[in-house]
């Protein structure tokens, strides 16, 4: 039994389909307070689907969510403070990068105006935007279009961060540069931090733990815990042997890069 | 410059033509731009003048929103709830769409009598429509992955209608704002010669009425002044001010 005052999120037994589409078969794992963990699985598995339903998006048939220490319910009653930035940065074309910023907080509380902007600042400051408060999303490159959204989500100051491959789509420099900037935030913010990956350089360069998915029905085939301090070289023999067992799960199947939208 | 050239040498040789044709014409059928003009400045400086022109544009502008605000909710409603979009499908936008205006104004002039309502309930009725049809589209085409956004920090429908779904609308209000007024101004004329004794349409009818065809003339031309007004000028002003933000690559193209 967890104790919950040190897991940020303990999922049990979770179970979910749509329709006669068996996705989810018994998926048991957690995330303690402060923790970065990855999901890594192919393409199809249910990692959007997990993430959707810790973030209170979409009903699920049968298991346990808890968050702090507070089940959220089949029928996610209520709302936690939890966050999550998507494979698209999902951004109000209408707003400049502050006013999506803000947008979270507003949508949060009903506050009006100003209120906030304080926190605002300092979230687009933290992902390195400031200059750019004023511009808007069609100005932006993609690799700011996905900080903005990142700002947008730590501004509420989360329990957990969901991401949902917020790297897809982005050139291997952007992602490189932002795999570091969002280890960087999320040990600055002291955020427990749940992301899904289909690039296990990726997972072995950011997580404290990586947990491996099967394809479906999905099941957990192994959780990885990575010791190496930080910063991680990008290249090394620790690097290169766990790439390898990880390759060695998937024996064949391909972990799959899901289609860019 | 050379754009400006061709539209004035258009208007130039419109004017022309009116001038020459009234000139040819059967003396008193057909005024002259001048004699129009004249015409139309000694009805606006009689006494009441400018009121009638004031309240036809207040008509215009009760009727269109009144109008607006019946369509819009209607449409929106059409995305919460399963009723509402079947009595939009099968009754009230049919309704809307195949009882001619003219018989909703003979309508009201029979209920209102010859009252402000009348051409006011009048208007709205004709540009319901177009607001509804609009919002009941956009309804349709919303991001789905913007609302999902949103969604993930509130569960409050208010706020996401407001901060998210009702500024998804706006390229689509805009059209529907463009052709209701539109039609209200064309709606104006007939609503206040049946239902009204006030207004440059009532003045019309009065100068029809009297065989004053210069008066016509005045009033029709005062007409088409205020709605070039509205339709190249404050429309224009908007779209190019307002509406680029979301005309970006961002928004799904529909
Ligand atoms: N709303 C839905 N209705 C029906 N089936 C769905 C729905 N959402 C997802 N699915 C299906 O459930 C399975 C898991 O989807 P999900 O998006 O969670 O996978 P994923 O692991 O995130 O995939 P990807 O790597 O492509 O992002 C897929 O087969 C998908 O087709
Ligand atoms: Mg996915």
């Amino acid at each position: 039994m967890e104790n919950p005052g040190t897991e940020a999120l303990v999922i049990k037994d979770l179970r979910k389909g749509y329709g006669p589409l068996e996705v989810l078969s018994g998926i048991s794992f957690s995330v303690a307070r402060g923790e970065l963990v990855c999901i890594l699985g192919p393409s199809g598995c249910g990692k959007t689907t997990i993430l959707r339903i810790a973030a209170g998006l979409i009903p699920f048939d049968s298991g346990e969510v808890v968050i702090n220490g507070e089940d959220i319910g089949k029928n996610r009653n209520g709302l936690r403070n939890v966050s999550v930035v998507f494979q698209e940065p999902r951004l109000l074309p209408w707003r400049n990068a502050r006013k999506n910023v803000q947008l979270s907080l507003e949508l949060r509380k009903d506050s009006h105006g100003e209120e906030g902007t304080a926190e605002v600042d300092s979230a687009l400051e933290l992902v390195g935007l400031s200059d750019f408060a004023g511009s808007y999303p069609h100005e932006l490159s993609g690799g700011m279009k996905q900080r903005v959204a990142l700002a947008r989500a730590i501004v509420t100051e989360p329990e957990i961060l969901f991401m949902d491959e917020p790297l897809t789509g982005l050139d291997m420099r952007n992602r490189e540069e932002l795999q570091d900037e969002i280890v960087r935030i999320w040990s600055n913010k002291k955020v427990s931090l749940l992301l899904v990956t289909h690039d296990p350089a990726e997972a072995i360069h950011m997580a404290d733990r990586i947990i491996v998915l099967s394809g479906r029905p999905t099941r957990i085939k192994s959780i990885i815990g990575v010791k190496s301090p930080r910063p991680r070289p990008r290249d090394s023999s620790e690097v290169r042997e766990l790439e390898k067992t990880i390759r060695g799960l998937f024996a064949g199947e391909s972990i799959g890069e899901s289609p860019p939208r | 410059m050379r754009k400006l050239a061709l539209p004035a040498l258009a208007i130039v040789a419109f004017i022309a033509t009116w001038w020459i044709l009234a000139a040819s014409a059967r003396s008193g059928l057909l005024p002259n731009p001048l004699q129009t003009v004249v015409a139309l400045y000694q009805r606006l400086t009689a006494p009441r003048g400018f009121n009638h022109v004031g309240v036809t544009v207040y008509r215009v502008f009760l009727g269109t929103l009144i109008g607006a605000v019946a369509g819009i909710v209607l449409g929106v409603a059409t995305r919460y709830s399963k009723l509402a979009e079947a009595a939009v499908r099968s009754v009230i936008y049919p309704l809307l769409q195949a009882v001619p205006t003219i018989c909703w104004a003979l309508v009201f002039v029979l209920w209102f009598g010859l009252h402000d309502t009348t051409p006011i309930l009048t208007i709205a009725v004709a540009a319901a429509p177009f607001f509804l049809i609009n919002v009941w589209e956009g309804m349709k085409e919303l991001d789905a992955n913007l609302i999902e956004m949103a969604s993930s920090y509130t569960h409050n429908k208010g706020r996401i209608l407001g901060k998210v779904i009702l500024p998804m609308l706006y390229p689509y209000l805009f059209a529907a704002a463009k052709s209701g007024f539109s039609t209200a101004w064309k709606i104006v004329v007939p609503a206040e010669i049946f239902g009204s004794t006030s207004g440059m349409g009532y003045m019309l009818s009065i100068a029809f009425e009297s065989y004053r065809i210069a008066d016509v003339f005045g009033w029709t031309l005062a007409f088409a002044i205020i709605i070039i007004i509205f339709d190249y000028g404050l429309f224009n002003f908007v779209d190019k001010r307002y509406m680029r933000k979301w005309k970006t690559p961002e928004l799904k193209p529909s």
